[in-house]
């Protein structure tokens, strides 16, 4: 079940460049598919990824699994998604070298053991929306900031 | 898309206690408030906490 909320994948873009037209959607039982779509950062500068990119979960028989995914740039500089699995406590495993984060893109999923369909799952991804959060402005974000 | 899968020793798994398997269980999803969990994880979460305390088998049968 793709989803956002507010410290789970929800970003406003307040006074900055950000946005994103990269969507997600839960193509398959065990799958999720990235749009292509581009990321652009907070100074403005444009990533485009260009193809869609499909994401594989699995799910461990005995053990609860997470997953995360972010975009990146890999060492050759190309717009690129890595979906990352562990175990708990295990970590994830490292990210490729050289490889520079531009946002997460799906925040931790926990997929429960056995599990062969992720429709009930929360899957919180990347949404950035213009502006502010509703009944706060530029003024609310300059006192966060100690700018006033 | 690149895919990275954790590793994770099967030996190791195999020895670990209920009890322990039943804990990283709750770990996984602390932070989640169980009234707003999809069925299917919270009954994961009743089954291990149920485990946890020895109240029920690895299969979630209550004793």
């Amino acid at each position: 079940m793709i989803t956002t909320a507010v410290h789970r994948g929800l970003i406003y873009a307040g006074q900055t460049r950000l946005a994103s037209t990269i969507r997600l959607e839960q193509t398959g039982p065990m799958q999720v598919t990235v749009r292509a779509g581009t990321f652009t950062g907070t100074d403005g500068t444009p990533h485009r990824l260009a193809a869609d990119q499909l994401g594989l979960f699995s799910s461990d028989p005995t053990a609860v699994k997470q997953y995360e995914a972010e975009l990146g740039l890999t060492a050759t500089g190309a717009v690129e998604v890595c979906l990352r699995s562990r175990i708990p406590p295990d970590g994830y495993p490292p990210l490729p070298a050289g490889w520079r984060t531009l946002s997460v893109l799906i925040c931790t999923v926990t997929v429960p053991r056995g599990a062969t369909d992720l429709t009930e799952v929360p899957i919180h991804v990347l949404t950035v929306r213009p502006g502010f959060p509703p009944g706060t402005g530029p003024v609310d974000a300059m006192i966060q900031r100690g700018q006033t | 898309m690149i895919h990275l899968e954790g590793t994770s020793d099967p030996g190791r798994r195999e020895a670990e206690s209920r009890s322990e398997a039943a804990q990283r269980i709750l770990t996984a999803y602390r932070g989640q408030r169980v009234s707003l969990m999809p069925e299917a994880q919270r009954a994961q979460l009743l089954e291990a906490i149920a485990e946890w305390l020895g109240l029920a088998d690895a299969d979630g049968t209550v004793r």
